[in-house]
């Protein structure tokens, strides 16, 4: 996966676009059916396009729909948070900001929920193991520097991993002891547990 | 179906998943590997193969845990360890254990997707019952004001198990970057006196 911070915006296509109408579309149906039940006509129907002008927007076929879904996701994930980490004042401020930003936007994502939910093969190996490297590279890359602006850079390429391995934990395996929805809650947790740790 | 029953059919799951690998493990070669017939193994797993290779997933999982938690125990005539220690020496043996075992590697490997949901549907159980385990250890610990025994286990509990399957950026075999890590960030909020 590329690093969010590599993603360009601009080549992410608006709603307006036929290739944006149809990522849309997508994202629609796989909220609908998942992955495997898809198909190039549920999505050509639910976009209100020909399938001939499907597959000259995608000409990689559902490989390349795919990958312009993530990105195009990634890029307004990138989007959602960082304008709000761009407002953080302090340290626990960003992360609490990030955190629940990215809590938000995972439990809101239907998409991905469906997935999670039904075709949990599809989704789950992507942020485990090796390839969870990747992820948290792309998230401390993203939220690091904003930390930075209160803490060392070491402190805060941590506190950037550390702020993404608790999201995706309790996005994946939600539990009541921290419920990213809630500000009141991570704001707690982030000044008891992580800022402590986080100082120089 | 007896325990040790079970405990056969388990072990022969194993045994054939490191053979054949998940795909390709049928009910059959259990059953012939386990020394136990069709029926007595229809009855221990109703849900057939999905619900047997999850059972042998969890168990392969609490024996890895126990192996580490045997580990890093105080061995004989050592005084009680801190929990800064335990947690030093836990990273380092589920790390290296982690690393070590063969049909894990394999597996993520070749059969990821078949794997990783599996895995995914034990987490819950691991991160809970290292919890508990962390939190009796914090209970006899001196713990930061507003820290909460509970929450903070929980909190650890999923980090350390993300940074296991993960280490990410930090070198868990190199034992003062463990050392840090645990002192420095992830007790700095827990204890009294971690740095």
């Amino acid at each position: 996966m590329a690093p969010l911070a590599e993603i360009d915006r601009h080549r992410s296509p608006a709603a307006e676009t036929i290739e944006g109408r149809i990522i849309h579309a997508t994202l629609r149906c796989l909220a609908r059916w998942g992955v495997a039940k898809t198909t190039g006509e549920d999505v050509a129907r639910e976009a209100g396009v020909s399938r001939a002008t499907l597959y000259r927007a995608f000409p990689g076929g559902r490989q390349a729909l795919y990958e312009a879904i993530l990105r195009h996701e990634l890029a307004r994930f990138v989007d959602s948070i960082s304008v709000e980490l761009d407002a953080a004042a302090s340290l626990e401020d960003a992360l609490v900001t990030g955190m629940v930003g990215a809590g938000r936007f995972l439990r809101d994502h239907d998409a991905l929920q469906y997935l999670l939910r039904h075709e949990p093969e599809r989704v789950l190996p992507a942020f485990a193991f090796h390839r969870l490297d990747g992820v948290l590279a792309a998230a401390t890359a993203l939220c690091a520097p904003h930390l930075a602006r209160f803490t060392s850079p070491e402190a805060a390429a941590i506190g950037a991993d550390w702020a993404a391995r608790l999201v995706l934990s309790y996005s994946l395996h939600p539990s009541p002891v921290l419920d990213l929805a809630d500000e009141a809650s991570v704001r707690r947790v982030v000044g008891t547990y992580l800022a402590p740790g986080l100082t120089r | 179906v007896t325990g040790n029953q079970r405990e056969r059919i388990l072990e022969g799951t194993y045994a054939v998943v490191a053979r054949v690998g998940m795909a390709k493990a049928t009910m059959d070669d259990v059953a012939h590997q386990a020394g136990v017939s069709r029926a007595t193994l229809y009855r221990a797993f109703p849900g057939g193969r999905d619900e047997l290779l999850d059972a042998a997933v969890t168990w392969e999982v609490a024996r890895f845990f126990d192996r580490i938690g045997s580990e890093i125990g105080p061995s004989p005539g050592e005084s009680p360890l801190g929990v800064a220690e335990l947690l030093e020496r836990g990273l380092v043996a589920a790390h290296r254990a982690l690393a070590d075992h063969r049909l894990l590697q394999d597996l993520l490997r070749n059969e990821a997707d078949r794997l990783v949901p599996s895995l995914a549907t034990t987490m819950p159980l691991v991160a809970a019952a290292m919890r508990d385990w962390l939190r009796t250890r914090l209970e006899r610990a001196d713990l930061r004001a507003g820290v909460d025994a509970e929450q903070a286990a929980e909190l650890l509990a999923r980090t350390l198990l993300s940074l296991i399957g993960t280490p990410g950026r930090w070198d868990l075999d190199d034992p003062g970057q463990v050392r840090v890590l645990v002192r420095r960030h992830l007790l700095a909020g827990v204890v009294t006196g971690a740095g």
